[in-house]
């Protein structure tokens, strides 16, 4: 039996409800933005930095046929991502391949939130975003692009008043907790600095966002 | 009561309303202002305008004058007398008594009283069988009702009282009593009154003794205002199914002809009985068969089971069994060791729909876990019968010791987990306990996490990953079959 198709006009009546009915519950239009896409938006907000996760996202977003270009090679698939992996030392060689596709597909489901918010971030794929289920501040990579710069807007509220920034400062120590053993799981998959053995880096400018960060208001 | 008051104890007589705090102090007053208490005998009344200063005006002249001080309050307005004054020495040996209403493993000396006593009546359960009994007692023995069955007035009492006096009746009524407690129901001595009275009178009906009078169909007549007869739908012995017992009863067999403690209820006159006819039967096939107590014969075992354990029988092998049972919530797949530890496991997604995997860095050997009773602290003993109605499995060594408490209903849902019930038919509610029963061990426990278990719940497979001593290698990862 054949689903019966709206025409456009029923299509653009239920997108005028649905607008309607989170403009009533919600106070805002959400659009395409999910929770995993605001709490990269926070985190980064909060944190003001992020990571670039390159092997985090190889290794847990699966490929299986490779996609080269003429000036890249796929590093997705298993069997090119395995000796790579092994190479950097952040596998050891007594895992074999088949072995290597389990642990992938674990920490997929470990770090993919859903696959229509974490996708291949890095070339030859462009990605529409790359938000990982981050047990701790470690996972927040720069490459979300649905949270409309949410977290930063709701960090200026929390901002401007002395109980949202007590709020603040017990989130910011939530944060120092130790971090859960997911965090613990996908370590060996973090980036490391070319020129130190701490894991790298890349300060994101709070400054660039929108919202950016405002003077905290004295009463 | 009369025995701490008079050796200078206050008393705080707390529970929910019908439990028969107020009925208690009416009782007692005289005794107990012979004893040189000042008594209360209802919070709320002496309330104004939901204000709780003239309590504390009456409490503080007991004080000042040196004597006790009696008094019934609601768990509300008791809550509302803590808030008032915290500072309060006798308020804050209320609040204490109230955090610590029921005590486990060995006596402490905390257990003692400072003062007062906090008597919690709603920890006594009126379907305890001692209880029931003596309700029971208490209603056949009025001098009303036995006035007005000896004459020809109350012919549906008359023939009820008869068989309620009967000694395998109230066998039965007992052991239906057990099993509602096991099952995690209480009722209110109110509610537990106005039950046995609509037994006696059934349907309040004149004339000849129908089936709608019988005490085994008022019994378990539904009243949406009294949630005791919600419950004792699942004990209803009609709806316990029983092949040879239902088809006896239905063919009307030599079996179910004799051995009735007093006569066999008179058959209907249909040729084949009806749902309900057949329902009142096999409630009377109960009571008042010999071989009645039989019809549970094949129900679940679950509720026989936790009764067991609450009263401290077959305990042994239980705390394996609740791990594998706990573990299964999270990990499907089941592994060797699976009841020798409690793996602490931790799931995250930012999503309404559930975790696609597990994922543990610690676990905490099953002989490190010890499941206890509860009972009432030394300064309530001989306060009234308390009859546990869960149990607590605890890490009694880590700090803090973190505590998981077992009702029936959540032991039911731990053996059905481990019979393979899905995670996503557990109700949310003992996925929320478990959850935060693994989050306070994992507080406690700190390891080092070069060992990861990870369970993908798509695939059901369960992997062991072992990390470099920095974490930052993946040095082996071992599939279980």
């Amino acid at each position: 039996m054949l689903k019966p198709t709206k025409s456009q006009t029923e299509r653009m009546a239920d997108a005028a409800a649905e607008r309607r009915v989170h403009g009533a519950i919600l106070g805002y239009q959400p659009l395409r933005m999910k929770p995993v896409h605001f709490a990269t938006s926070f985190l980064l907000a909060l944190t003001g930095r992020c990571y670039r996760l390159e092997y985090l996202n190889k290794a847990s977003v699966l490929k299986l046929a490779p996609k080269d270009t003429k000036k890249i090679r796929d590093e997705y698939p298993s069997e090119r991502l395995h000796p790579l992996l092994v190479e950097q030392g952040r596998i050891d060689a007594s895992i074999d391949l088949q072995a290597f596709r389990v642990l992938r597909a674990h920490l997929g489901a470990a770090y993919n939130n859903d696959g229509a918010a974490l996708a291949a971030a890095f070339e030859p794929y462009t990605t529409f975003g790359a938000d990982y289920s981050a047990p701790s501040t470690r996972y927040v990579s720069d490459k979300s692009k649905n949270h409309g710069h949410s977290g930063s807007f709701v960090m200026a509220i929390f901002e401007a008043s002395p109980v949202g920034r007590e709020a603040l400062k017990e989130i910011r120590e939530l944060l120092d907790l130790p971090a859960p053993p997911l965090a613990a799981l996908g370590h060996p998959c973090l980036m490391k600095m070319r020129n130190s053995g701490s894991i790298g880096e890349m300060s994101c400018s709070v400054r660039s966002m929108p919202h950016g960060r405002r003077k905290s208001q004295d009463e | 009561m009369s025995a701490q008051v008079r050796a200078g104890q206050s008393i705080v007589l707390t529970g929910n309303a019908g439990d028969g705090k107020t009925h208690l102090l009416r009782r007692m007053k005289s005794e107990l202002e012979a004893a040189g208490a000042i008594v209360v005998e209802d919070a709320t009344a002496l309330m104004r305008a939901g204000k709780v200063e003239p309590i504390l005006d009456k409490w503080r002249q007991a004080n000042e004058l040196k004597r006790p001080f009696c008094i019934a309050a609601n768990e509300y307005p008791l809550y509302q007398l803590r808030l008032a004054d915290k500072q309060a020495p006798h308020l804050m040996e209320v609040s204490r008594q109230c955090r610590h209403r029921l005590a486990y493993g060995h006596v402490v000396d905390d257990e003692k009283a400072n003062g007062l006593l906090v008597i919690d009546l709603s920890l006594r359960n009126p379907l305890s069988a001692t209880f029931v009994d003596a309700l029971i007692d208490r209603m056949l023995a009025d001098p009303g009702l036995m006035k007005a069955i000896s004459g020809q007035g109350e012919p549906i009492a008359r023939r009820n009282v008869e068989l309620l006096s009967l000694p395998r009746v109230r066998d039965r009524l007992r052991a239906l009593a057990g099993r509602l407690v096991a099952l995690g129901h209480r009722a209110t001595v109110r509610e537990l009154w106005i039950l046995v009275a609509r037994m006696v009178f059934g349907g309040l009906r004149r004339g000849d003794f129908e089936r709608s009078d019988w005490y085994s169909e008022a019994l378990f007549t539904r009243d949406d205002r009294f949630d005791a007869t919600a419950a004792l739908q699942a004990v209803d012995p009609a709806a316990s199914s029983h092949p040879l017992w239902d088809s006896a009863l239905e063919l009307r067999t030599d079996a179910v002809r004799r051995g009735w403690a007093l006569r066999a209820p008179i058959p209907p006159p249909h040729p084949t009985l009806q749902w309900s006819d057949f329902a009142a039967l096999k409630r009377r096939f109960y009571f008042e068969h010999e071989r009645g107590s039989e019809v549970f014969d094949l129900a679940d075992p679950d509720a026989s089971d936790f009764q067991d354990l609450l009263s401290g029988q077959r305990v042994s092998g239980r705390v394996t069994e609740l791990v594998d049972a706990i573990n299964a919530a999270y990990c499907p797949v089941r592994f060797d060791s699976r009841d020798q530890h409690l793996y602490l496991w931790n799931g995250h997604r930012f999503h309404e729909q559930p975790s696609r995997s597990f994922v543990a860095g610690d676990r905490i050997s099953s002989e490190c876990l010890h499941l206890e009773v509860p009972r009432l602290p030394s300064r309530l003993e001989g306060a009234f019968d308390y009859a546990p109605d869960h149990v607590v499995l605890t890490a009694r060594d880590l700090p803090g010791k973190p505590r998981l408490r077992i009702d029936f209903p959540l032991w039911q849902t731990l053996r059905r987990l481990k019979r393979g019930l899905p995670r996503k038919l557990v109700p949310e509610r003992d996925i929320h306990r478990l959850d935060a029963f693994l989050e306070k061990l994992g507080a406690e426990v700190s390891g080092e996490r070069r060992t990861i278990w990870s369970v993908h719940l798509e695939n059901l497979d369960l992997i062991q990953v072992s990390l470099s001593a920095d974490g930052r290698r993946f040095e082996s990862v071992r599939t279980y079959a």
